[in-house]
């Protein structure tokens, strides 16, 4: 596989599902919601969500890094469910004239950069 | 339109407008009209976006001579023009851009040159991220390729672009090869260290080459098939007289092989003459050579002999009529060295481009400990050549600033240095940098090329004379004196006229 990514950040859609993808871009933002952490990864492209369950590898990694790092990921391209697509991402929208709903579940294989400051 | 009457360069260069009504040149301007429109679509068909960069910016550390402006608001400040918009597409791909190109002005206070305008020129600026070397060279082969083809039968020249990918030669092979890095691979010749068979000359009994070697140094031959059969004795004396007068070397051996009376191979001249004749069978059989051709022999400092043999490659392919006619010759020039060993100062210094990411990252420049271990290292730096000339250098960027630090350490160059001189780029790596790379293929020497012309003045509408003045506007001028009191600029007294 590329050393940075196989797909942009605008990319993925609902016929990637199952496919194993690696995305590199921005930490633009990170949320926890009881143990599951949630990233949107930027670049110029777009935004693409990125699920880390607990015990992901790369997980302490991600959960200790600065927002803007720029990271690379590998991981697993899972579908949104219906209720949490988000009409707001191009990479999640649900209809299939717009972009389907996805989701991408990884595992994080490497840091290029971190914001060292 | 007028016919192509011959009036001095001077004379057509002050009143270009009627110049420009040559049928020549009115062609040559469409065609780089046509050029850089078809770069432009090729590039977008690419998923490239344009973006401008500023024309007036600052004065750069590194690289060739700035053109200042002075600033009439902050007294005693100047802007300069950029030489190339280097740090502005790099710290471009750190704000979130990808696929970046611009057909850009690109200004440089230098001499001119045949293919070199005074002053300024433009190249096909491109960076992006998230790259290897593989992504640009996949992405830019294609528009360099297409171009080419495109244009390769303008005015029915029938010219050919050879099928399928650029040819990728690193850097040592090319020097070892063709004395050059920027081959001309028209030229069929290739070069070939025959030092070995001269280290003794119990075998040669040719003393002058052992003595070279034995000091160091190396014997290049240059072949030069059926010269003998085809050339006087003037030819190969001409040759010499150029490497002594052109080059500036001590001069360019030669041997001539003709059949030997008991049958084989041998050589009157002196540099083969007294060969044994199974060690004269090995050097032939390793040059490829037999009766009717003819050898040149380039000795020295390694970097000398080699600086002649690539010169005299091809002044021996052009006046043996081996240079392949009709057809552009594309390659990439890969694997240059990171570090060359500068004689001046007596230290490992950076070869070309300080920025260029270093191959192996920061194990290989750790496991670096010695200056023959550095000077191994390898950039990830490339070229494009075409029928020997430099249409473009690129390089993966060294985006991490641990990674910089180190690199210029190096070639002795401390923290505070780096820090005093490039702070700006390094601040911005340290917000969080994308992986980057680009290139920048040259659009005047482009043109050049599918335009079949000799000089940058002939592809370029409003070009400045050798003595960099613009003779048609007359640039530059003097200014009037309430210009230069606005500017805060006083002449110096022997200025004035």
């Amino acid at each position: 596989m590329h050393a940075y990514r196989s797909h942009t950040c605008g990319e993925l859609r609902k016929s990637h599902v199952g496919e194993t993808v690696k995305l590199s871009g921005w930490l633009h933002r990170r949320r926890d919601h009881g143990g599951v952490m949630f990233i949107d990864l930027r670049d110029h492209y777009g935004l693409t969500q990125i699920v880390f369950n607990p015990g992901s590898p790369g997980f302490g990694t991600v959960e200790r890094l600065r927002a803007e790092s720029v990271i690379t990921l590998e991981g697993k391209v899972v579908a949104r469910d219906e209720s949490l697509v988000n009409p707001n991402l191009a990479t999640g929208e649900p209809s299939s004239r717009k972009p389907p709903s996805c989701r991408c579940r990884c595992l994080v294989s490497r840091t290029t950069r971190k914001r060292s400051a | 339109m007028f016919g192509e009457p011959d009036y001095p360069e001077e004379i057509r260069l002050t009143h270009r407008y009627l110049d420009l009504r040559r049928e020549t040149l009115h062609k040559n301007m469409i065609l780089r009209s046509q050029v850089i429109a078809s770069l432009r679509r090729r590039m977008l068909e690419q998923g490239f976006t344009e973006y401008q960069t500023p024309i007036l910016t600052a004065s750069s550390p590194e690289g060739a001579r700035d053109f200042l402006v002075p600033s009439r608001i902050h007294p005693g400040e100047f802007y300069a023009l950029p030489q190339a918009p280097q740090q502005f597409k790099q710290l471009l791909m750190v704000s979130g851009f990808d696929r970046y190109f611009q057909i850009a002005p690109c200004f440089r206070d230098e001499d001119a040159r045949a293919d070199r305008s005074p002053g300024e020129f433009y190249q096909l600026d491109i960076e992006m991220s998230f790259v290897t070397q593989e992504d640009v060279f996949n992405a830019i082969e294609p528009v360099m390729a297409g171009v080419f083809e495109e244009f390769a039968n303008w005015e029915g020249k029938g010219r050919k672009v050879p099928d399928g990918a650029f040819p990728r030669i690193p850097y040592a092979e090319a020097m070892a090869k063709y004395g050059s890095d920027k081959p001309d691979l028209r030229n069929p010749i290739e070069l070939a260290d025959v030092s070995e068979f001269f280290e003794d000359d119990s075998k040669t009994g040719f003393g002058i080459f052992a003595k070279i070697i034995g000091g160091g140094g190396r014997v290049i031959a240059i072949p030069a098939p059926k010269a003998a059969a085809e050339k006087s004795r003037k030819f190969f004396d001409e040759l010499d007289k150029w490497a002594k007068k052109e080059m500036q070397a001590p001069g360019l051996g030669y041997a001539r092989l003709k059949e030997a009376d008991g049958g084989g191979v041998d050589s009157q001249d002196p540099v083969l003459k007294n060969f044994e004749p199974a060690h004269l069978a090995a050097l032939l059989e390793k040059l490829g050579l037999g009766a009717g051709d003819g050898i040149f022999f380039s000795a020295g400092k390694k970097s000398d002999a080699y600086k002649l043999a690539g010169a005299a490659r091809t002044k021996v392919g052009e006046e043996l009529n081996l240079i392949e006619d009709g057809v552009f010759r594309l390659c990439w020039i890969v694997d240059f060295p990171m570090y060359e060993y500068d004689e001046d100062n007596k230290k490992v210094d950076f070869s070309h481009n300080p920025f260029s990411m270093p191959q192996g990252g920061m194990e290989a420049l750790l496991a670096a400990d010695t200056e023959e271990k550095q000077l191994d290292l390898k950039a990830f730096q490339y070229d494009i050549v075409c029928n020997g000339v430099e249409l473009s250098s690129g390089a993966i960027r060294n985006h991490s600033p641990e990674l910089m630090l180190k690199a210029f350490e190096l070639a002795g160059y401390g923290p505070d240095v780096v820090e005093a001189e490039f702070g700006g780029m390094l601040n911005a790596f340290r917000y969080g940098a994308p992986p980057h790379g680009g290139i920048a293929p040259g659009v005047d020497r482009i043109v050049m090329l599918l335009a079949d012309a000799e000089n940058i003045r002939d592809v370029t509408l409003f070009p400045m004379n050798q003595q960099a003045r613009d003779l048609m506007m007359q640039a530059p001028s003097p200014v009037d004196e309430k210009q230069l009191k606005e500017l805060h600029i006083r002449l110096a007294p022997q200025m004035k006229s």
